[in-house]
């Protein structure tokens, strides 16, 4: 059995970041796909902590890391802090339906299957909270 | 027992628990299951920053990420309440099963990609682990960390500072919306004006 090395710590940073992005491509709920954003940072995390245990005459990888975890952390309360207000003025947390700027409309109306997809209130939609007594 | 052999299997061990947290994170229907794998996938991470003698760091990941990060998630989940979880239907379905697949191809050839393009061979053209040098005592200690932090990274710091500052700021000031008000913009309530006010306007 090989011992650990730079690869597998690189290999399992790559595959913690292509989670996260599938994640944050693939999920509709936005305070799942703020959580993605945290797994992709922390496989970048691991990476770079990775590289500085190579080269460890400098801790610059370290320091790097350091400062993310700061801007992560500032990033994940103003993002929950809009998920709270995009929830206040939609009544839904769905990434398909924060469409308030896509002004539009007779744009979107030609793409009859998108406009299907992402419109708020379709009558087969059971998520539509926008018309439902306040 | 054999040092290496131990090393091995914690390191299998925390890969195995980030990533089963990490598929937890984004498969869970549940927001409060999914921050628990987060959860689970920031203390395998510690785990791993200690193999490779970051100490400091691993605790800045339990402080920062498990102690405030999934809290503040956790929070946020349980303001928001089971109503704002999206329903279970097929909309967008196409679009989303589309970048999912791009996502999971382009990363896919970007490890294989990694993986053949850099590193030593041997003789034979076989790729071959880039073994980890001896490890420093001083690596990832506070002291050296602090070192590098307070030196070449001393302006990055202090932009960090103020940004967190700014940041939370602006979380209070987004997630409180108009209730934020100061006192002299709103518009005044009727039933607070005086009576001769009031009357004198509506005789006129």
């Amino acid at each position: 059995m090989t011992p650990i090395a730079l690869e597998h710590y690189l290999i399992l940073g790559a595959l913690l970041f292509c989670v996260g992005a599938m994640g944050f491509m693939t999920r509709r709920n936005m305070i799942v796909a703020l959580m993605s954003i945290e797994l992709m940072l922390n496989a970048v995390n691991l990476t770079l902590v990775a590289f500085n245990r190579m080269y460890q005459q400098a801790h610059t990888g370290q320091m790097f890391t350091f400062f993310i975890v700061a801007v992560a952390a500032a990033e994940a309360a103003v993002g929950l802090s809009i998920v709270i207000a995009l929830y206040r003025a939609n009544k839904s947390i769905r990434t398909d339906q924060a469409d308030q700027l896509k002004g539009l409309e007779r744009w979107t109306r030609s793409f009859g299957s998108f406009r299907r997809s992402t419109s708020r209130c379709s009558p087969s939609s059971s998520g539509c909270r926008s018309s439902a007594p306040s | 027992m054999n040092v290496e052999l131990l090393k091995t299997i914690y390191f299998y061990l925390f890969a195995a628990c980030a990533l089963a947290g990490a598929v937890s994170t984004i498969a869970a229907r549940n927001p409060i299951r999914g921050a628990m794998g987060l959860l689970l996938t920031i203390g395998s991470m510690a785990g791993l920053f200690l193999s490779l003698h970051a100490e400091f760091l691993a605790a800045v990941q339990l402080i920062v990420y498990a102690g405030a990060v999934v809290v503040l998630f956790l929070f946020a989940i349980m303001v928001l309440g089971p109503e704002a979880v999206p329903s279970a239907d097929n909309e967008t379905v196409g679009p989303r099963v589309f970048a999912g697949a791009c996502v999971a191809l382009a990363s896919i050839s970007a490890v294989w990609m990694s993986w053949e393009w850099t590193g030593d061979r041997t003789r034979e053209g076989a790729r071959v682990f880039t073994a980890l040098p001896t490890a420093d005592p001083a690596t990832g200690t506070v002291e050296s960390v602090a070192r590098e932090v307070f030196g070449v990274g001393i302006v990055p710091f202090e932009i960090a500072s103020a940004l967190l500052i700014v940041s939370i700021v602006g979380a209070v000031a987004v997630a409180r919306g108009k209730q934020g008000e100061p006192a002299h913009r709103r518009l005044p309530a009727v039933p607070s004006l005086p009576d001769g006010l009031v009357k004198k306007g509506a005789a006129e």
